[in-house]
């Protein structure tokens, strides 16, 4: 056999051993992407729509692929590279996102891991390799537990919130309602709409992998003002964000590992 | 500070597409998402919970206006009530979404705050966790109907549960104070001495004090038995020097048996590095 390259920690590697799957080499997944025009100017088009001052959102649809896209091109690549190795899975998956000051526009998105193979364990032609961000001692975990880890489940959106009357009545102090303490519902209404995307093509992308679950979900978003005149100053908002996890399914009915109450040394 | 009326069966704090979600996940009742992780997820199944689904509620809000006096202690209850009342918003849709799931209560609740230089008087409020049910339809919902909430971890859940206690609530208080600015006449007193500064201990004590009583007596209401792992926090929140919120949170818990020892900890000298999270 021979030698192997992998980012895992000691103990990793010899859980995911223990468990029968064995390292091959390191493997990579990268995709620098540029996000195309978008037009932002929402508030002009639903006005014509006979839209006044209420709040609303609609997604941006370009940088929003954009994401998806880059995404999945990247996992498709880290998982090419796996497949040429011969590898039954890959662990421990690093993911990042990335945007660099000298790449205008450009997103990019970095996935890499260990492929590992196996001794035990085989895919059948239509199984698809799976991926997964957790350490080697959760695969083992999960393994000993009756669970099999089918693959990353993620999703991007970037949402245009729209702000209503009431939201920018809320930044005036003399005109407007800014002394009261009150919700700004139509960002809340955004935020839980931007959710609901995201964690709606996570569900897509489990269903795909056929898990019964996901576990680990790791959601992120960030907001980016756009100030807008519309007789008045609106502060509108622009919303991404992206959600990944790990899809499972239940194979056997294991129970946990051992459990103890530990006094440990360190 | 007066609990809002909750009607376990109202949706009224969810948007259109939290309830949408829902829908969609009740329809699929044997697939779940969640944050937990896998240490998280294994023990809760060997407690008797399965995982149901991951459960937010959010609020932006808006911050009034707060006057205060350069030479006073005192609370700004403008800025107490909105911090309050805007997490208790967050906090109640994250009940009505596992309500709505059937849930008996929500594992390993994180409340987060955001603030952003776009919005100077606005803040971020958000909770999220993981809503579980027993599995064998045992009810541990609190005694005033509600989901229980709590912001301990799998681990700890496991930990709690096997010693003969249950989560009711997660209880919180907080005090935004004003700490009064010093005279010239004090500042001069004090120059190259050693010596306590009585008005900021007393300012500082006040606030904590108002904080934890705050906390305490929604334990009181939840009837609970006591609280565990609270955690006392003071941020400024960008309000600039002399005004900090205090900011009580803990775990109301019940007792369910008089039993509540525990196995024999075992000594253990690990190998591995810090625990392995997920990344």
């Amino acid at each position: 056999m021979s030698s192997f390259t992998s980012t895992l920690p000691v103990a990793s590697f010899l859980a995911l051993r223990h468990s029968g799957l064995d390292p091959i080499r390191q493997v990579m997944g990268s995709c620098v992407y540029h996000v195309g025009w978008q037009n932002t100017d929402y508030p002009a088009f639903m006005q014509q729509q006979g839209w006044q001052y209420e709040g609303g959102w609609t997604e941006l649809a370009t940088p929003a692929a954009a994401w998806n896209e880059a995404r999945a091109l990247a996992l498709e690549r880290l998982r090419d590279e796996a497949r040429a190795a011969g590898a039954l899975a890959v662990v421990d998956v690093a993911y990042r996102r990335l945007d660099y000051d000298w790449a205008v526009g450009g997103i990019e998105i970095v996935a890499t891991g260990t492929a590992v193979g196996s001794r035990k364990f085989a895919l059948d032609e239509t199984e698809e390799i799976p991926l997964t961000n957790l350490s080697g001692e959760d695969v083992w975990k999960l393994l000993e537990s009756g669970w099999w880890p089918l693959g990353i489940v993620a999703g991007s959106t970037v949402l245009y919130v729209v702000s209503s009357y009431r939201t920018a009545s809320a930044g005036r102090l003399l005109t407007g309602t800014a002394s009261q303490n009150q919700e700004l519902v139509d960002y809340t209404n955004g935020l839980y709409e931007a959710r609901d995307i995201v964690l709606r093509r996570v569900r897509g992308d489990a269903r795909d992998v056929g898990a019964t679950g996901v576990i680990g979900l790791n959601l992120e978003h960030r907001y980016r003002e756009h100030e807008v005149e519309r007789n008045g100053k609106f502060v509108d908002l622009i919303i991404t964000m992206h959600a990944l996890g790990t899809g499972l399914v239940a194979v056997d009915h294991g129970g946990p590992p051992q459990i103890y109450y530990a006094l440990e040394t360190d | 500070m007066t609990e809002a009326e909750y009607d376990p069966t109202s949706t009224a704090g969810v948007p259109e597409h939290g309830r949408e979600r829902l829908a969609r996940m009740r329809e699929q009742p044997r697939f779940f998402t969640s944050d937990l992780t896998v240490n998280e997820f294994l023990l809760i199944q060997e407690v008797g919970f399965e995982p149901l689904g991951l459960v937010v509620g959010s609020s932006i809000y808006h911050i009034g206006l707060q006057t205060r006096g350069w030479k006073q202690n005192q609370e700004l209850d403008v800025l107490t009530q909105a911090m309050y009342h805007a997490r208790e918003l967050a906090m109640t849709r994250m009940e009505e979404e596992a309500d709505q799931l059937g849930a008996d209560g929500v594992v390993g609740v994180r409340l987060e705050i955001g603030r952003y230089e776009w919005g100077a008087d606005l803040a971020e409020f958000l909770a999220i966790g993981t809503a579980v049910r027993h599995s064998e339809g045992r009810l541990h919902r609190a005694p005033n109907g509600r989901p229980f909430t709590s912001d301990l971890s799998g681990q700890d859940f496991w930990t709690l549960m096997t010693a003969g206690y249950r989560p009711v609530g997660l209880v919180m208080g907080n005090c935004v104070y004003h700490v009064a600015h010093q005279g010239l006449g004090g500042w001069m007193k004090q120059i190259g001495r050693n010596c306590e500064m009585p008005n900021f201990t007393q300012a500082l004590y006040d606030a904590r004090e108002l904080a934890m009583e705050r906390m305490q007596s929604e334990a009181e209401t939840l009837e609970a038995e006591g609280i565990v792992a609270v955690q006392l926090h003071e941020r400024s929140h960008g309000w600039g020097s002399h005004v900090i919120e205090f900011f009580a949170i803990g775990t109301a818990i019940l007792p369910v048996s008089d039993d509540h020892t525990i196995p024999q900890p075992s000594l253990v000298m690990t190998l591995n590095d810090p625990p392995a999270t997920v990344r």
